[in-house]
């Protein structure tokens, strides 16, 4: 076994019977991964990923029925029904984004000719000016449906028909006298042709009334985008797994000096990169293991998908290789735990709030997102992210991994460096 | 194989050893030997550069100048010296055991004579019992044993000791004293450093007195006495004033008589032979502390 290794199994075993070290690479990770993910909405395929509104029927007609219940067919639509008060409430307090109101009399005024459209009302925060376009859009889809099923099979058609006819012979529909007749002449031919069509080859062939159909291609839910929060929250949590090994391990180089065996191991038969060399190792070693271990956990308990282990088993060692190198440059910063904390915690952490260790990037502005270059902790996401949902190519994911190794190696330069003075005989 | 002066095999030679940090020369042209199985004390005040010179030979720190040759090294020179540093060096969230073997792992020693070592050592500081406990959880005095163990280990020929009873307990002190004496009876090459003069006595067949990075005097601790303790004082109550003074060498008030000389016993003979009755007699022979105080000054050392 070689002295690197004897050094760093040493170091291993200090780590797990120091509790707090161990808390900080292990427990808090999770604990963030899980509470973030859970807090930013879990699985998106499920319900919180829908818009919530709360439907008022106050008509309580088979058409508002029907209306509801196309609502609530609605992929893109939470549905429940409340009260006008309750609903109004839960809209004001942030509850539900939008409510709409189906006034009494909804069911009657659907004429074909003449009268008034049907009316509905809608509660939504004015400054959600984009969800409310896109809830407007899902009513009127909805309402359309409605006609679209009306006009498509002859026999409801037949009543409407009906309806208009007598509305039109009353007066009550306002028309000249020879519009009237042109248009009486017509709905009776129409009647006749109602009841003599075959419903089916209407149904086929008869109008369509469907101006628009959008053909969904799915290339962003399969490539690009996170199958649920947890596969966010999870490399987040890694991240800061990555944050804390490197600290505890530049610790532990400051303890052998206050504790004195640095002065052992200097007087031993190995050279003092040896001495770095068995704590990079360890360091590299550990992150490695809570990497693993957290990408596990994600997988069985949170469906984290882990479908490019080849990807994955590129940007792991990459992203621990970074971390050592930091690990090492932070360990010479100081000469007393306080100093080597401080420090390390304090250029981590603004590495951390750069690279999107605290806030996602896509919540970023653009100048932000553009300064997070400078932050290994960014790099490091993307490549995690690249192989678990980003559906990166093996070229795509060297960039992120180069820029890893670039940092890794500046930092344990500047680090041998630093300490190669510090340590001067 | 080079001999010392005395004729004997020489395990350590240090010539002309300088080492300054800025203007403040630590150790200042220092040269000494040491023989095989020699205990070889460095005695000085605190700051006097004993440190100093024990991690130049150590190879901690690199001379600005001078020459340490190592009779007993083959090879790499750090593998046939055992450190056991002032400051405790111990993992406390190890074992002791564990930090045994990791130590004597770092020296090449593995399997059954790894095993073995660590037995030994265990044994040597009488921790076989609460081997498997944490140092954290250790007394000063087990610490400071075990401190020396793992210095041991790798069973060295040559061991540097940086005052290893510091702060420890009477028992502990006693302790280590005994396995210092064994370590000497197995034939171990010892340089030891300290301010306690009784220890210098003791245990170091020879002494080199430092102050100033310098060595002011070395030589066995008799030879010491002999060279720079100066004479014995002899100071007695006489049953009855002498009849004249004036035959009376030294000084009389009354029936107490002071008399500073180099041959006490002698002395003493002939005043009783010449009548004089003695109702208590004190003899004040010169020792190792007067010696030290003598060469370095009694002006306090805060370093």
């Amino acid at each position: 076994m070689s002295v690197v290794l004897i050094l760093a199994l040493k170091d291993l075993k200090q780590l797990v019977r120091n509790r707090m070290g161990t808390f900080w690479i292990f427990v808090f990770p999770v604990v963030m991964a899980l509470f973030f993910g859970a807090i930013f909405g879990g699985s998106q395929s499920g319900a919180a990923n829908r818009l919530s509104l709360v439907v008022v029927d106050e008509d309580g007609s088979e058409a508002s029925r029907a209306f509801v219940g196309r609502l609530r067919n609605s992929a893109a639509l939470s549905v429940e029904s409340r009260q006008r008060a309750q609903a109004h409430e839960s809209v004001r307090l942030g509850k539900r984004s939008a409510y709409v109101v189906i006034p009494r009399g909804f069911g009657d005024s659907m004429p074909l000719f003449g009268g008034s459209p049907a009316k509905l009302e809608l509660g939504i925060d004015p400054s959600r000016k984009a969800e409310g376009g896109y809830l407007q859009g899902l009513l009127i889809q909805a309402s359309f449906e409605g006609l679209r099923d009306q006009f498509g099979n002859p026999s409801k058609m037949r009543p409407y028909v009906a309806d208009s006819l007598a509305e039109i012979d009353s007066g009550q529909a306002g028309l000249p006298a020879g519009q009237q007749k042109v248009l009486t002449s017509f709905l009776k031919e129409l009647d006749s042709f109602l009841g003599e069509v075959d419903p089916k080859a209407y149904q086929e062939r008869g109008p369509q009334l469907e101006p628009l159909r959008i053909q969904m291609i799915p290339i962003a839910a399969v490539r690009a985008t996170p199958r649920s929060a947890y596969e966010i929250s999870f490399p987040q949590a890694i991240l800061w797994a990555l944050i804390a090994c490197s600290t505890s391990f530049a610790l532990a180089l400051v303890r052998e000096r206050s504790w004195g065996t640095f002065l052992r191991l200097r007087a031993a038969p190995l050279s003092r990169r040896q001495i770095l060399q068995g704590k990079g190792l360890a360091c590299f070693l550990a992150a490695i293991t809570v990497i693993l271990f957290l990408l596990v956990l994600g997988r069985l308990a949170c469906g984290v998908r882990l479908d490019h282990p080849g990807l994955l088993a590129l940007a792991i060692p990459c992203s621990a290789a970074c971390f050592v190198g930091i690990m090492v440059f932070v360990s010479v910063l100081g000469k007393t735990d306080q100093a080597v904390s401080g420090a390390g915690w304090g250029i981590l952490m603004i590495f951390s709030m750069l690279g999107g260790g605290m806030v996602p990037l896509f919540v970023m502005p653009a100048w932000m997102r553009t300064l997070s270059d400078i932050s290994p902790v960014k790099w490091s996401i993307l490549a995690l992210e690249g192989a678990i949902w980003r559906g990166f190519s093996l070229s795509e994911m060297l960039l992120p991994c180069g820029v890893l190794l670039a940092f890794g190696a500046c930092f344990t330069i500047l680090g041998m460096l630093r300490f190669a003075t510090t340590e001067r005989l | 194989m080079r001999q010392t002066e005395t004729g004997m095999e020489a395990a350590l030679t240090v010539q002309g050893l300088s080492k300054s940090y800025g203007s403040r020369v630590a150790v200042d042209a220092v040269s000494f030997e040491v023989c095989r199985g020699e205990t070889f004390g460095l005695l000085g005040p605190n700051g006097a550069g004993k440190s100093s010179t024990l991690h130049l030979l150590a190879g901690l720190l690199r001379p600005d100048s001078g020459r340490i040759v190592l009779s007993t090294s083959q090879g790499d020179m750090r593998k046939s010296l055992g450190l056991a540093p002032q400051s405790l060096s111990l993992y406390p969230d190890l074992t002791a055991e564990e930090n045994c073997r990791f130590f004597g792992q770092l020296y090449g020693l593995r399997g059954a004579r790894l095993k073995a070592r660590v037995e030994e050592v265990l044994q040597l500081a009488e921790l076989q019992d609460r081997r498997k406990d944490r140092v954290e959880t250790y007394s000063g005095g087990m610490q400071r044993r075990l401190n020396l163990a793992c210095a041991l280990v790798h069973d060295p020929p040559l061991l540097l000791l940086d005052e290893p009873t510091a702060g420890v307990d009477p028992q502990s002190r006693h302790h280590l004293f005994e396995s210092i004496e064994a370590l000497k009876q197995q034939g171990k090459t010892l340089i030891y450093t300290t301010h306690y003069i009784e220890e210098a006595q003791r245990l170091c067949d020879r002494v080199a007195i430092m102050d100033g990075g310098k060595i002011l005097a070395m030589d066995s601790v008799e030879r010491l006495i002999e060279l720079h303790g100066g004479g014995s004082v002899i100071e007695a109550e006489l049953e009855r004033p002498p009849a004249s003074s004036q035959d009376l060498p030294g000084e009389l008030e009354g029936t107490h008589w002071r008399l500073l000389t180099e041959r006490p016993f002698e002395d003493l003979a002939h005043m009783a032979q010449k009548g004089l009755a003695f109702h208590r007699v004190r003899v004040d022979r010169p020792d190792l502390e007067g010696v030290f105080l003598s060469l370095t000054g009694r002006k306090l050392r805060d370093e």
